[in-house]
């Protein structure tokens, strides 16, 4: 097993990079683009769900929020893209540090009704303020992203673009959990109270841990309004967040590479499944529940080295997952 | 139970591997080589990406209806130059990020000429950009948002755009109805949201008083608040930007709530399911509609008399009408190509560009101007009587 796991992951990373090499199909690098776009999503709801216990069903709002203040300070203001998507990472996340705080008071399932009442008002606001946002009809002619000099069109330079911003948020969160500060948030899962009694600052991981979830959605919103030049809210409901939501519990709550193939599987899948017609969403739903049915540590579960108290953790948050 | 989660033990291991394979076997399934047939008999292919599941899966339904007439009659003829035209469905159910994938996967289909679709404005304009960049024409036929063709010249519109929609719906309510005072009720979408803005305007510009707009989402199904709050106004008329399903409901419940006025829809609610849904309620209703009943063209009743005798229904709606006119337009574009020995998808662009006086259904001609849409645009009152869509005459 552990032979296989050292080996694993650098033979992934290779082929990834390596795809160019090996496919010309623009369809086949859109919903590569696409799943790399979910993967950031996931993994930042992962920090959130999987490691911290925090039940949110705002996460598309977030994703949301940085796909139209890049749109819009690139629109309006004329910024190029790499300080635009900088920015949209930033403002997210300072505005999910600012939600964090009255959402912390709730917990469990509360907590995510509240992060899900954000998202739908997120979502009112963007068809609502018209003179901003473009209304229901969104905003159209985002330009391109401009990389020193250098024009971003072909699909292939977008796959590219996003496979190295995926793997700066992986290395991110991949720091995040295997530092004090993500053993202080997998504790807050465990039990608060006995977190709280050896000296963990709850209610500083949880905002922190709220930050860096919504800065990479931020992030992950800014390079879709750039890549799809046009946004509007439809992109961005409810239906979204269960999407992203599903892609964790495929992937395995706390799973960080999990998260990546839960988000890649789950884009990939439905197209995969065109063929079936209208018939598509009933193989998606249904291997879900098969997944979450069979493979409740999610398909990478069995890939983790089990102590009888990691396996407790996981058990209990699948548990919730669930409910 | 227990055997259940045996098994899940047991096949714990290879179970991603599994997942995988299902995965791939997918993928290949996906990816059929377009079948090599014999060389002149290579059917003609065209792209239809629109709900055909979903929330407006049924306008969906309507559209297949309207492309599966075209399709018999053309290819009863023995189709183009003995080539069969055939069309290519792809569910987006309306949604913009399935219209994206699936504008990546119809671009690459070489053996695609142009595509028709989608149904709102938001899924047409994420779906343009590509369209654009691989030179396909994207023939929208359903959505009439202004500016919809504003992405670039390969978007056509084929609904007359909310502007005039708006213009003739005005000129009913102030014309023919003698109204001072008009309350606007719309959905809270691009559509419902256009409509009332250019109603407003429209309406204004002619000295009608507007008591009050207000909005609903497309999920609403109680309109007895709206409903009560507006009846308190007490307005001459009620203009309703709405699809047929909100419309009947919220006529129904008018009634419930002893509400008499005069309403007034866009033509979005013109289609027999409009009866179906709110049978009586719906009776004195005033809409637009694209096609002329009092006199109706050749064309447009031999339409009617296939789309009867095939579907067991008095008349089509707009939905089946357009999508009909929509595919017609596209042949005719890739029959004058290939008059002019070149079939591709710049030739079908242009020639569709250069459609004048087409003789079409939805419409009497189509001409498109410079904007690729409606040059003439007519549009012709109607009223809902027991069951029927009548031309309405003032009395």
């Amino acid at each position: 097993m552990r032979q296989a796991r050292t080996f694993l992951a650098p033979a992934a990373a290779l082929l990834i990079c390596a795809l160019p090499l090996l496919i010309q199909d623009q369809y086949v690098y859109h919903v590569m683009i696409m799943a790399g776009i979910y993967a950031i999503l996931t993994m930042g709801l992962n920090l959130l769900l999987g490691c911290a216990g925090m039940f949110s069903l705002g996460h598309a709002a977030f994703y949301g929020l940085g796909a139209y203040f890049s749109a819009l300070v690139t629109l309006r203001l004329g910024w190029p893209f790499l300080p635009a998507l900088l920015a949209s990472g930033l403002f997210t996340g300072l505005i999910g540090g600012v939600i964090a705080f009255p959402a912390l008071r709730l917990k469990g399932i509360f907590l995510a009704i509240g992060t899900m009442g954000f998202n739908e008002i997120f979502r009112l606001t963007a068809i609502n303020a018209e003179s901003l946002t473009g209304g229901p009809a969104g905003l159209t002619g985002i330009p391109r992203p401009e990389l020193f000099g250098y024009p971003i069109e072909r699909s292939v330079d977008f796959y590219l673009m996003i496979i190295v911003l995926c793997a700066l948020v992986y290395f991110m969160f991949n720091r995040i959990l295997g530092s004090s500060p993500g053993r202080a948030l997998i504790a807050i899962r465990d039990d608060e109270t006995a977190a709280q009694s050896v000296g963990v600052n709850i209610t500083r991981f949880k905002v922190a841990a709220f930050v860096f979830s919504s800065f990479s959605a931020g992030l992950a919103g800014s390079f879709f309004a750039h890549y799809m030049a046009y946004i509007s809210p439809d992109n961005f409901g409810l239906a979204e967040s269960f999407s992203i939501l599903a892609m964790v519990a495929l992937g395995g709550m706390g799973n960080l590479p999990g998260s990546v193939a839960g988000a890649a599987l789950l884009v990939a899948g439905p197209e995969a499944f065109r063929f079936m017609q209208e018939y598509r969403l009933l193989i998606y739903g249904s291997s879900l529940i098969l997944v979450v049915l069979l493979l409740p540590e999610g398909i990478f579960g069995w890939m983790r080295p089990k102590t009888p108290a990691a396996k407790a953790g996981l058990q209990r948050t699948a548990g919730t997952g669930g409910g | 139970m227990r055997f259940l989660f045996q098994a899940a033990q047991a096949i714990r291991l290879p179970m991603p591997v599994l997942l995988a394979g299902i995965i791939f076997l997918g993928l290949m399934l996906k990816f059929p080589l377009p079948q090599a047939l014999a060389a002149d008999k290579e059917p003609i292919y065209f792209g239809v990406a629109g709900p055909f599941s979903g929330d407006n899966a049924e306008y969906g339904a309507m559209w297949k209806r309207g492309f599966d007439i075209a399709l018999e009659e053309i290819n009863s003829q023995g189709g183009l130059e003995g080539r069969p035209v055939e069309v290519v469905y792809e569910d987006t159910q309306s949604d913009p990020r399935q219209a994206a994938s699936v504008a990546q996967k119809f671009s690459r289909d070489d053996r695609l000429l142009a595509v028709l679709g989608d149904f709102s404005t938001s899924a047409t304009w994420s779906a343009s950009p590509i369209y654009q960049r691989a030179g396909m024409v994207q023939l929208a036929f359903n959505p009439s948002h202004p500016d919809l063709t504003k992405p670039g010249d390969c978007v056509f519109q084929l609904a007359p755009d909310q502007t005039v929609q708006a213009e003739a719906l005005a000129g009913a309510v102030i014309d023919i109805l003698g109204a001072k005072r008009l309350a606007v009720l719309h959905l809270n979408t691009d559509f419902g949201k256009a409509v009332r803005d250019n109603i407003v305007k429209a309406a204004q510009s002619r000295g009608v008083e507007i008591v009050t707009t207000e909005a609903y989402l497309p999920t609403d199904k109680d309109f007895r608040a709206i409903l009560a709050k507006v009846k308190a106004l007490a307005p001459d008329a009620v203009a309703l930007g709405s699809y047929y399903t909100d419309t009947a409901l919220i006529m129904k419940q008018a009634r419930d709530l002893d509400f008499k006025t005069q309403f007034v829809a866009s033509s979005s609610v013109h289609s027999p399911a409009l009866f179906t849904l709110g049978g009586d309620a719906v009776n004195g209703l005033i809409t637009n509609s694209v096609f002329n009943f009092a006199s109706p063209s050749p064309l447009l009743q031999e339409f009617t008399a296939k789309y009867s005798a095939r579907y067991k229904e008095n008349e089509p709606d707009t939905f089946a009408t357009q999508a009909y006119d929509a595919l017609r337009l596209l042949i005719n574009a890739a029959a004058q190509s290939l008059k002019n020995g070149d079939l591709n998808r710049k030739s079908v662009r242009d020639e569709l560009a250069a459609t004048k006086d087409f003789p079409a259904v939805s419409q009497a001609t189509i001409t498109f101007n410079a904007k690729r849409q409606l040059a003439e645009p007519h549009l012709f009152p109607i009223i809902a009587r027991d069951g029927h869509f009548l031309p309405y005459v003032k009395p």
